[in-house]
């Protein structure tokens, strides 16, 4: 009885989506409001890059399967050093087991144009670009736009919009 | 020794029990369970092994609309967890928060494959894979690093292991002699408690409350900063506890406790950090003892009250210099004064550990040294229990390396390590370990491993005289038995054999399954060595049996432990465990052993079971239940039992949130271990009211 009960509930459960869900399609989305600068736009394929442990088990990857992004296709990677985010990511997501080497890699990643994003504490704060931030059950995220500078990338307005909290000025405006 | 974790992350998802359903029938329902999930999985790793598969609707939404999902935060994925290869649990701050228990012995019923027995208001037997007992001799048992393991009579006095629980960010829990990075005793099992850091216990929390047994409590916490990269706390905490049901009505296990405390966690700049904590208690807890003197009246029953007093402080430094390469070097210092109604022990231990990690080619290499010095000083209050000489230092002198091998890069890992380690007991000892995993899909990890571990010989069988009264002679002559200190005790060795399966099944289910052998040899054992005879010192003279603590036992032990979640839907949560255990101990050939093979064997019980339940009938209110079934103990002649908890919560505002938890509820008392002289103690049915207020 408990059984029948328990897998039809879960059979027909239509629930609310799991953090790595919503996190996993901000990754995908991002992407269309950000210019990168020329020297990144010449690489084949657009890659959303794992920085350490990967909290998504599968699902980043079959949130991008078969999509592409300004006529290239997306790559999932995972890596475990920024060293290797040079050759073929474009956006850099920095696992929470990365916080104690924060500082070095987002100074790393200033100089290969990446578009950083983290749900770690503070992340726009400390510099990242983008920082996905929890505001009750719903995920948000905040901007840092002089970490954007930085980094060469043109963030579109829409995405300032949506942002919860936008940190810095436009450069050159 | 290890002072960090094997689990990096503190969000599993891993469950409790359920209301009641007869233990067996649910063991049945689980199985059938696992099993009616099996089709389901296996699409699913189809699914996740074909990447032209799309799966996640959300990402057609606007930005804005993402804003606006609501997510679970219950169900995150344990990825941590299930990329070990060990049979890790880990009991998170929330699960202890949702079982209502008010003590770690209580949280730690949570986890799979651990047995505890409450023997009364304040003591308990707790043993994992087996052997449990009241200091859990073959368990090593850490809080935020520091090694609570007492060398004395070798291991945990569990009365005096207190921790604002509020601020316990998880208590991992490792089956089985774990890694080679656990430090010495970690026979049958690790239990790794570690709190939050002070960065995540900012502000205030204050937490009040009483009941029929747990009279009354209070916790209170503050936490606070200077600047981005200091930040601290400070708690106090005060319980007092009443007795639990006495048949005879001498109610003296009665417990209370002052504490406090504080935490400092510095991040000086991006690559190092500074940790301090320390605590400083004073408790009393009332016990029942058996008195034996050379003298007439021979023996007699004490009741009185442990004064139980003590502090620690520990500082760690942690340097990160890279990718996978970091170090940590940690020292501490833990007093600990015990004065019981037989016996004292009065001990201050300092402890020294460094640890060090760096990656080489797929492979990292990890390895560490530590030194730990325990001086203490037992003066003899009963002349039937003393130790020579009276004031001793317990060294120990620990090294190990490890090395994780990628196989195949996110599919398969071997690793290989050994710990060294020598006492002022022992010469040098290896365990080395094996262990492989592999990582057929995201959603699923197999591993196995093969373990040599040991349990180094403690001052019981090196130091220890205790007398017990055997009987009086007809012409009045007292026949006692004497233990007398062994100093051919070796260590205790174990051969383990592990293989465990995890599994995800989509986003809502999950599992851990874990099977174990293990071939225990050099067991402890009871040993007559010689007939009686008359011995005229200390008078008067007396008859002897002389007898002491040996080696002759053996034997095997095997089990199993499954321990599926659910979530069920967004406000419902299901967990539960079974655990399954036999123990096969024989008197080894030729072993003056007395007969206590079999009551090793009866002492910790075949199966156990929980499960249970977490509802949120909205943000506001929750009902939070468990079941739990655990089978009898032969040798102790403790029957089976079924028993529930219920926890009510009510949050009126951010603020504010009340609680009712009931415990024990399905009886007035029952009966879970045989205790001090006397007849054995009922745990009673225990309900509690709680405010806790945060800010």
């Amino acid at each position: 009885m408990f059984l029948l009960f328990l897998s039809s509930l879960v059979a027909s459960a239509q629930g609310p989506a799991t953090e790595s869900q919503v996190k996993a399609a901000y990754l995908y989305n991002f992407g269309k409001f950000v210019t990168w600068p020329a020297v990144r736009a010449n690489s084949d394929s657009f890659g959303i890059c794992v920085l350490g442990k990967n909290p998504f088990g599968n699902v980043l990857e079959s949130t991008v399967a078969g999509e592409s992004m300004g006529g290239k296709k997306i790559a999932v990677k995972k890596i475990s050093n920024v060293q290797e985010a040079a050759a073929s990511c474009s956006v850099l997501f920095i696992s929470s087991s990365e916080e104690r080497r924060l500082d070095a890699i987002l100074a790393a990643a200033q100089h290969m144009n990446l578009l950083t994003v983290s749900d770690i504490h503070d992340f726009a704060d400390r510099g990242g670009v983008i920082g996905l931030v929890s505001e009750g059950d719903r995920i948000r995220f905040e901007v840092n736009l002089n970490a954007a500078g930085r980094c060469h990338l043109t963030l579109s307005s829409e995405l300032l919009k949506v942002a919860v909290r936008v940190i810095g000025t436009v450069p050159g405006s | 020794m290890r002072t960090t974790r094997v689990v990096h992350s503190p969000t599993t998802s891993n469950g409790r029990p359920q209301k009641a359903l007869a233990g067996p029938a649910l063991v049945c329902a689980l199985l059938a369970f696992s099993f009616a999930f099996l089709p389901l999985g296996k699409a699913n790793a189809e699914a996740s092994n074909s990447p032209q598969t799309s799966n996640n609707p959300l990402k057609q939404l606007t930005l804005e609309q993402l804003g606006n999902v609501e997510v679970t935060t219950v169900s995150k994925e344990p990825e941590e967890v299930w990329k070990t290869s060990s049979a890790v649990y880990v009991i998170t701050n929330e699960q202890i928060a949702r079982s209502g228990v008010t003590s770690i012995p209580e949280a730690l019923r949570l986890a799979p494959g651990v047995e505890v027995a409450r023997i009364d208001s304040n003591k308990w037997s707790i043993g994992i894979r087996g052997f449990g007992s009241r200091l859990s001799r073959d368990v090593l048992v850490l809080i935020d690093g520091r090694t609570v393991y007492n060398t004395l009579l070798a291991g945990t006095y569990w009365e005096v292991q207190n921790v604002m629980l509020q601020d316990v960010d998880r208590i991992e829990v490792i089956r089985g002699p774990g890694a080679t990075i656990w430090g010495p005793n970690a026979l049958n099992g690790v239990i790794n408690i570690i709190t939050k850091s002070s960065k995540d216990t900012q502000g205030w929390i204050a937490n009040a409350g009483g009941g029929n047994v747990d009279e009354g409590f209070l916790n209170v916490r503050y936490g606070g900063s200077r600047g981005n990269n200091f930040h601290y706390r400070v708690y106090g905490l005060a319980f007092d506890r009443g007795p639990e049901y006495h048949s005879d009505g001498n109610n003296y296990d009665s417990w209370r406790n002052i504490q406090g405390g504080f935490r400092t966690d510095f991040a000086m700049d991006a690559q190092n950090s500074f940790t301090v904590e320390g605590d400083i208690y004073d408790e009393g807890a009332g016990e029942t003892v058996t008195a034996t003197t050379y003298a007439p009246p021979y023996s007699q029953i004490f009741r009185g009250t442990e004064l139980l007093s003590g502090g620690n402080i520990l500082a760690r430094w942690e340097r990160v210099q890279g990718e996978a390469k970091d170090f940590q070097l940690q020292a501490f210092y833990d007093r600990t004064d015990r004065r019981e109604p037989n016996f004292a022990d009065y001990r201050n231990t300092v402890d020294v550990d460094f640890l060090d990690r760096f990656p080489l080619p797929r492979q990292e290499i990890e390895w560490g040294l530590g030194a730990r010095a325990s001086t203490g000083t037992n003066p003899t209050i009963v002349s039937g229990l003393y130790f020579t000489p009276k004031t001793r230092t317990d060294e120990l002198f620990t090294g190990f390396v490890q090395d994780d091998v990628q196989i195949v890069p996110d599919r398969l890992d071997l690793t290989l390590g050994t710990k060294l380690l020598k006492t002022n007991y022992t010469g040098l000892e290896f365990e080395p370990t094996v262990r492989v995993l592999w990582t057929p899909t995201q959603k699923q990890t197999v591993w196995a491993a093969f373990t040599r571990a040991l349990r180094t010989p403690s001052d019981a069988e090196r130091a220890f005289h205790l007398l017990g009264l055997v009987g009086i002679e007809p012409n009045g002559t007292p026949f006692f038995a004497r233990f007398d200190p062994n100093p051919n005790f070796k260590s205790e060795r174990l051969n383990g054999y592990e293989l465990g399966y995890r599994r995800m099944l989509g986003e809502r289910v999950y599992f851990d399954l874990a099977a174990f052998y293990n071939d225990y040899k050099d067991l402890f054992s009871e040993n007559l060595i010689g007939p009686p005879f008359l011995e005229p010192s200390p008078p008067p003279p007396h008859l002897l049996l002389p007898a002491e603590f040996g080696n002759g036992l053996e034997g095997t032990t095997r089990g199993v432990e499954f321990a599926p979640a659910v979530q069920v839907i967004k406000m419902w949560r299901l967990g539960a465990s079974y655990s399954f255990l036999q123990m096969e101990i024989r008197k080894r050939p030729g072993s003056l052993d007395v007969g206590t093979a079999p009551i090793v064997e009866g002492s910790s019980p075949r199966h156990q079971l929980t499960a249970d339940s977490w509802f949120d009938f909205t943000k506001a209110f929750n009902l939070d239940l468990t079941y739990r079934y655990v089978s009898a103990l032969s040798a102790l002649k403790i029957d089976d039992y079924s028993t529930a908890d219920a926890q009510f919560v009510w949050r009126l505002n951010s603020h504010y949130r009340l609680s009712v938890v009931g415990r024990n509820l399905l009886q007035p008392y029952h009966y879970e271990f045989a205790s001090d002289p006397g007849p054995n103690v009922g745990i009673r049915r225990a309900v509690y009211g709680q405010i806790t207020w945060e800010r």
